[in-house]
């Protein structure tokens, strides 16, 4: 509901590796906006660290992703 | 030297640094690879020189820059940066207008991009940290092997019973491969049980974001004929791979550039 009412053009999802009551709500927020057809994003991070680059690479593509036409 | 536009793409990936060069009709003027090495400003000086010199261009008559690759924000000359999910995806669909879906697997990276019958990239996934299904782990194996890498994927073709390679992880498979070579078992079984082992890790990456048919392969990994066997006995449909999955990349970047000169 927040989503829709914010009208966000998509998720990301940032989920502690190993922290499972996160990991619990993802399952059913991620397939609700897979019927609501609005893209999402899951990224697995450490706690306590610098992201590497290649997260990096996958939220900068996502982005590009939402521009559609942008790119 | 007359002075139509240039665009040009410079993929700077974690093994290799390719630059494309194209007129304004997007067709290839020159093309270069090299070895990214330690120093990727360098390596994107490097390859885009090559590239002019191939395309008989002075390097700075280039009209746009786009750069990709996990070191794009390295290339001082870029007009701006793209990652290289998009131009893959924009490369391809280029070479290949009906394509569906990409597998792109490079030296650290493998990714699965979905575009929709617009073209347009629509879901992807990329591997974790580890190398495990990328072009590292076929470097190691490579080397361990004594096999140059460019026969990799052809003695694959001729294994008889390929193994099982169990361990995703690149160091504990090393250690599998060094008890299949105890074993005295057939080098070219042990090879294509590594192309099939690379596949079943990508498979992973391919099956959550749900690709369809056709699918192209990128990235340097496409040169193996043996894991782009694997990849489609996995996905059970045929894999077009570009004549230089090489420069897919820098290809779409250059394409890119073309579209949206610098703002």
């Amino acid at each position: 509901e927040a989503v829709r009412r914010d009208k966000a053009d998509g998720v990301i999802f940032l989920l502690t590796n190993f922290c499972d009551p996160v990991a619990f709500d993802f399952v059913p927020l991620k397939k609700s906006l897979e019927e609501a057809d609005i893209p999402a994003l899951s990224l697995s991070v450490e706690q306590h660290r610098e992201p590497p680059e290649q997260l990096r690479t996958r939220v900068e593509a996502f982005v590009e992703m939402l521009q559609e036409d942008g790119v | 030297m007359s002075s139509d536009p240039i665009f040009a793409g410079v993929d700077i990936g974690s093994a290799t640094a390719k630059a494309v060069l194209l007129d304004g009709s997007s067709t290839i003027l020159g093309t270069s690879i090299i070895a990214s090495g330690g120093n990727l400003a360098d390596a994107a000086q490097r390859c885009l020189a090559l590239a002019a010199e191939e395309a008989g261009v002075l390097p700075d008559a280039c009209t746009a820059v786009v750069a990709t690759g996990y070191g794009r924000e390295r290339v001082a000359v870029r007009s701006r940066s793209v990652t290289e999910i998009t131009c893959h995806a924009r490369g391809a669909l280029a070479m290949f207008p009906e394509v569906r879906s990409v597998v792109d697997i490079g030296g650290q990276d493998s990714k699965a991009i979905a575009l929709d019958e617009r073209g347009r990239v629509v879901r992807f996934e990329m591997n974790d940290k580890c190398a495990a299904g990328t072009g590292r782990f076929l470097e190691v194996m490579a080397r361990l092997l004594e096999i140059e890498l460019d026969e990799f994927g052809g003695r694959a073709m001729h294994a008889v019973s390929p193994v099982t390679i169990s361990s995703t992880c690149t160091v504990f498979a090393e250690s599998e491969v060094i008890s299949h070579l105890a074993r005295n078992e057939n080098i070219d079984d042990i090879i294509a049980g590594l192309c099939s082992s690379i596949a079943s890790r990508v498979y992973g990456l391919t099956s959550r974001a749900r690709l369809s048919a056709p699918t192209i392969m990128t990235g340097g990994v496409a040169r193996n004929k043996g894991v782009v066997k694997a990849m489609e006995v996995r996905l059970g449909a045929p894999i077009r791979t570009p004549e230089n999955p090489q420069i897919v990349g820098a290809y779409g970047a250059a394409l890119i550039a073309m579209n949206q000169p610098a703002s």
